[in-house]
């Protein structure tokens, strides 16, 4: 709700109504969406939290079963549940220098090319279009410890059967990489669009003032950048939680030793694999309030922001 | 029965007025089975060419076959049959079976007495799997056996023999070190199957030891033989380093690209590796290995039928195509296409299937080898990928020398056995 | 042109441009060597070259008359096909009545919209995916399509766009007896041209990259997608290594393509559209 007001705020919705809109045409115009969204989003989502409450196998005349907090005790119970945690914790850490902190000074030199840059851009946007899933493939493919291409690179250089996704922090660290590098030129874009707002003749003022390059980034662009760069960072936190389940499913399955698993990919084996729904909704309901906490928090940040600017 | 039903249809087609009433009396009875399967390629291109020949030799019925992943049909089963979506009859993985007869409509096959008459034609352990009590539930059907898959062009290279094949497990870590000290190749690596547990169980039970109690409730390979076969596997990658730590996919992918000496996994890919082979190298398979003159026992992989038909004509109609499979012909057909084990007693009385072994002699160990299947390992109806990821956990430590076997196996059976009992309450 | 905002000196310029080559080797080298092994005959494929020195059509030969492959295609394309039109045309009208009119209940329903961004798929896979079973929809484009329809986000930018558009143009063409949808149509849609192209290339990506949800409820081999069936080909043909960079090149180049045609529009969409925050 929170979020309206901060829109509305900074654009006022037009008043057109001649008498006879009001009534029932906005609502024809609206009712093609509002169908899905209310079928496909905000009923499963209800559905979802009253799954969470009962014990339910999709069984055939089987009566739903209300057991109150049991599906959440399970999931805490559940032997995934620590180490899920601990590395959705790690892959959203590991993603605040790769993918927000890292792609901020490449945005910074690229916008200093002008249009040289552009090419370093286009190249680095396209990790971006291409499927995660043909990613993890190719790179399974690669990294084969006995007949893919980093391998025989390796034993040419004399390391034979390397294989970082063998052990856990080797598994997790790839992943990481490789879904920082998915991102990268995305994030960086986003960052050159901040920056092409910023005005040229602050920045000319401030050189005839005799500032360094260093003094113009400190004090000029990264305080107008940080509106920017707080956008990226909650994108990324939140894309953070849901992105590496394509390269977890197809390089390792959770492993080695829970190294890779996540709350997600924890909440897809119990729904889907087990098919236990009531567990399944539980871990997805704790999800959903983790995201709503960083949402909250976001637009918290963003309100501030915009009181700040008026 | 089927005989007399066979002989009237042929009796009916030669007569011109009878064409002409069969479709009436089609209408009156026609019967559409749905059949799950995981089946692709080639396998499912004979599946369905023996189901339609059941087609043909019992007018009345058709069989629509479904598809879905082998790692998604307990659950598409479980969501079909939730959404009272007909499923007559589908392949279920061994070792969930115990799960689908806890938690679904299945009938036992042997409902009516003459069933028990033809299911004689299975070796009785292999229908031990799906026996509750007198009842049968499971019709086997896709069952793999695992064998050595061998490169003898490497073992060649190596300076082994080409001609003796390694027997038991103190032949195949020698020749995999001499495979990598002579080549610079992997020497080996046996079949895990990630989250599933298929290849732990194989190691465990093929020392003699037993991999989960009757009911699926407790591990118990914490016992001895259990250790000493699981410290095996981890020697092969930590201590004889001839075992590259992979995935499956990755290993199935170096062996069959010619870069592996030997690999154990099941029969069901016999056709792939033969073609991946073609041209590349020489192919070698040969009876999976023992732990010294200790007897083979190898679980069978893969899938039984299971029947979910409501009583009436449906039913009937499962029972009679489940008969039409089991036949020997129809049997060998399916090993003779797939890789997988010819199941009905007596496979090379069929002549069909005896030719076959002579033209074909890389599949006579997997036959050779029926007399050593043991029941699959079933796990409790809840929990088992939970339990089934404790145990991969377990592998994977033991790959990566964490430590020895006597002391990783114990504790990560104990977890297993908290999970089960905390999710199956009595 | 204008001047450079910022000039690094000489040792920073020089860095920087280690690392962004460094970044763009990353992307083109694996990239050449998938291209570069699609075609590459079977002797080759593991040969540390990622380019062929005998270069065939074999692969694609092999991709195309062995596996189902064709078909993925044709799913991926139709499926996005319309699914995007659909999205689109459900965005732009719900943008409108949000731009045009203020109505009792606007604020809210458009609240309740901007919600829905805040709420990943994944959170509501499961009853969804009860509906799909109930439905009988396993297995069919519905099941890719329907559950999708509302894009939030969409709807978003298009009502930014709409509202910078001077009302009174449409006020005039009313006046002259132009129902709004005829205003919609004739004056509105004609202006939106580079936001209508942006957000028909993010959600063709989104939809033909898409492999949650298809995986969940696709499993037929008549029903695949292109990711699935690259997924599935994996699994299939284990050794194939050629076949499957030329299914991966295949996979990858309508996108491609349609980025490299109109990556001008994205980008400057991109630049001046709400992403700022």
């Amino acid at each position: 709700m929170d979020g309206t007001t901060a829109v509305a705020a900074a654009r006022p919705p037009v008043r057109a109504g001649r008498p006879r809109f009001r009534g029932l045409v906005p609502w024809l115009y609206l009712a093609p969406l509002l169908a899905p969204l209310i079928l496909f989003v905000y009923w499963p989502l209800l559905h979802t939290a009253w799954l969470s409450l009962v014990r339910w196998n999709l069984q055939p005349g089987q009566a739903t079963e209300f057991v109150g907090l049991a599906n959440y005790a399970g999931v805490l119970e559940s032997s995934l549940f620590a180490d899920a945690s601990w590395n959705s914790m790690i892959y959203v850490l590991a993603a605040i220098p790769l993918k927000v902190l890292l792609p901020l000074p490449v945005a910074v030199f690229l916008w200093s090319l002008g249009r040289a840059g552009g090419t370093y851009r286009t190249i680095l946007f396209l990790p971006t279009l291409i499927s995660f899933v043909i990613v993890a493939v190719v790179v399974g493919w690669m990294l084969n410890p006995i007949a893919g291409h980093v391998t025989a690179l390796l034993s040419w250089l004399g390391m034979g059967f390397a294989n970082p996704l063998a052990t856990p922090d080797g598994a997790i660290i790839t992943i990481i990489v490789l879904s920082a590098w998915k991102v990268f030129g995305f994030n960086v874009l986003l960052y050159l669009a901040g920056l092409a707002s910023i005005r040229r003749d602050l920045i000319e003022a401030m050189r005839l003032d005799g500032a360094s390059d260093w003094v113009i980034l400190r004090r000029l662009i990264w305080p107008l950048l940080s509106p920017t760069t707080f956008f990226v960072l909650i994108a990324t936190v939140i894309f953070s939680l849901q992105q590496v389940f394509t390269p977890i499913d197809i390089l390792t399955e959770g492993g080695p030793e829970n190294g890779t698993t996540n709350f997600f990919y924890m909440v897809y084996q119990l729904a889907f694999r087990t098919f236990d729904i009531g567990r399944g909704a539980a871990g997805t309901v704790l999800l959903f309030l983790l995201l709503l906490v960083i949402t909250l928090l976001k637009l918290r940040v963003l309100e501030k922001r915009v009181h700040y600017q008026q | 029965m089927t005989r007399t039903a066979s002989i009237a249809r042929r009796t009916l087609l030669g007569t011109g007025a009878a064409l002409l009433a069969a479709p009436a009396l089609r209408a009156q009875t026609a019967v559409e089975l749905v059949v799950y399967h995981y089946q692709t390629g080639g396998a499912a291109r004979v599946f369905r060419q023996i189901l339609d020949r059941f087609q043909a030799e019992t007018p009345g019925i058709t069989v629509r076959d479904i598809f879905k992943q082998s790692e998604q049909i307990t659950a598409e089963v479980q969501a079909a049959i939730a959404a009272r979506r007909p499923v007559d009859a589908a392949q279920v993985i061994g070792k969930n079976i115990l799960f689908f007869t806890t938690n679904l409509p299945a009938a036992p096959i042997n409902g009516d007495r003459a069933a028990n008459e033809w299911l004689a034609r299975y070796l009785p352990h292999f229908l031990d799997l799906g026996r509750v009590g007198d009842d049968v539930f499971a019709l086997p059907h896709s069952y793999g056996t695992p064998q050595i898959y061998m490169n003898l062009d490497l073992f060649q290279q190596a300076g082994l023999d080409t001609d003796r094949a390694p027997a038991t497990w103190d032949e195949v870590i020698a020749a995999a070190i001499r495979i990598r000290e002579r080549t610079n190749r992997a020497g080996v690596a046996h079949l895990h199957a990630a989250n599933k547990d298929y290849g732990t169980m194989l190691w465990v039970m093929n020392n003699g030891a037993e991999y989960l109690s009757k009911d699926g409730m407790r591990a118990l390979f914490d016992d001895a033989r259990g250790i000493e076969a699981l410290q095996t596997w981890a020697d092969l990658a930590v201590r004889h380093r001839v075992m590259p730590i992979a995935t499956d996919q990755q290993w199935t992918a170096a062996f069959r690209a010619g870069q592996m000496g030997m690999y154990m996994t099941s029969s069901a890919g016999l056709r792939a590796s033969v073609q991946a082979a073609e041209g590349r190298y020489r192919l070698g398979v040969a009876k999976y290995p023992t732990f010294g003159d200790r007897p083979r026992r190898v679980p069978a992989s893969g899938a039984a039928m299971m029947m979910f038909a409501p009583a009436g004509a449906r039913r009937v109609a499962t029972v009679r195509m489940f008969e039409y499979l089991s036949r020997r012909e129809v049997a060998n057909l399916w090993s003779r296409e797939t890789g997988y084990m010819p199941l009905s007693r007596d496979p090379l009385a069929d002549p069909a299937m005896a030719d076959y072994v002579e033209q074909f002699p890389l599949v006579r160990s997997s036959i050779e080898q029926m007399p050593d299947t043991v029941g699959t390992a079933v796990w409790a109806p809840n929990g088992a990928i939970e339990a089934q990821i404790e145990v991969s956990n377990l592998v994977s430590a033991l790959w990566a020398g964490r430590g020895p076997a006597a002391e990783l196996v114990p504790p990560a059976v104990q977890r297993v056995n908290a999970i089960l009992a905390r999710l199956n309450p009595a | 042109m204008t001047s450079a905002p910022i000039t690094f000196g000489r040792p920073w310029r020089v860095a920087f441009h280690i690392i962004c080559l460094a970044l763009c080797l990353s992307v083109l080298v694996p990239m050449a060597l998938v291209v570069g092994t699609a075609f590459k005959p079977a002797n080759e494929i593991y040969d540390l070259s990622p380019w062929p020195s005998q270069p065939t059509l074999a692969n694609f030969g092999r991709l195309f008359g062995e596996t189902e492959f064709l078909l993925y295609m044709w799913n991926s394309l139709a499926t996005t096909f319309l699914r995007v039109v659909a999205q689109l045309a459900i965005a732009i009208l719900a943008a409108y009545a949000f731009a045009r009119w203020h109505f009792t209940g606007s604020t809210l329903i458009f609240a309740l919209t901007l919600g829905a961004m805040m709420i990943p798929h994944q959170l509501v896979m499961i009853p969804i995916y009860i509906m799909i079973a109930e439905l009988g929809w396993f297995d069919t484009w519905a099941a890719l399509i329907i559950p999708n329809l509302a894009m939030p986000f969409a709807v978003f930018l298009l009502r930014q766009h709409m509202m910078s558009f001077p009302k009174e143009l449409l006020d005039a063409a009313e006046m002259d007896g132009a129902g709004p949808l005829t205003a919609l149509w004739r004056i509105m849609l004609p202006n939106l041209g580079p936001a209508l192209a942006a957000l028909t290339i993010v959600l063709s990506i989104d939809c033909w990259n898409e492999y949650f949800w298809p995986m969940l409820v696709i499993d037929s081999p008549g029903a695949r997608t292109v990711q699935l069936g690259i997924r599935e080909f994996l699994e299939e043909n284990f050794e194939d290594f050629g076949a499957l960079m030329a299914g991966v090149t295949i996979a990858s180049l309508p996108v491609l393509l349609v980025f490299f045609l109109l990556q001008r529009r994205i980008m400057e969409t991109f630049v001046a559209s709400g992403l700022k925050g």
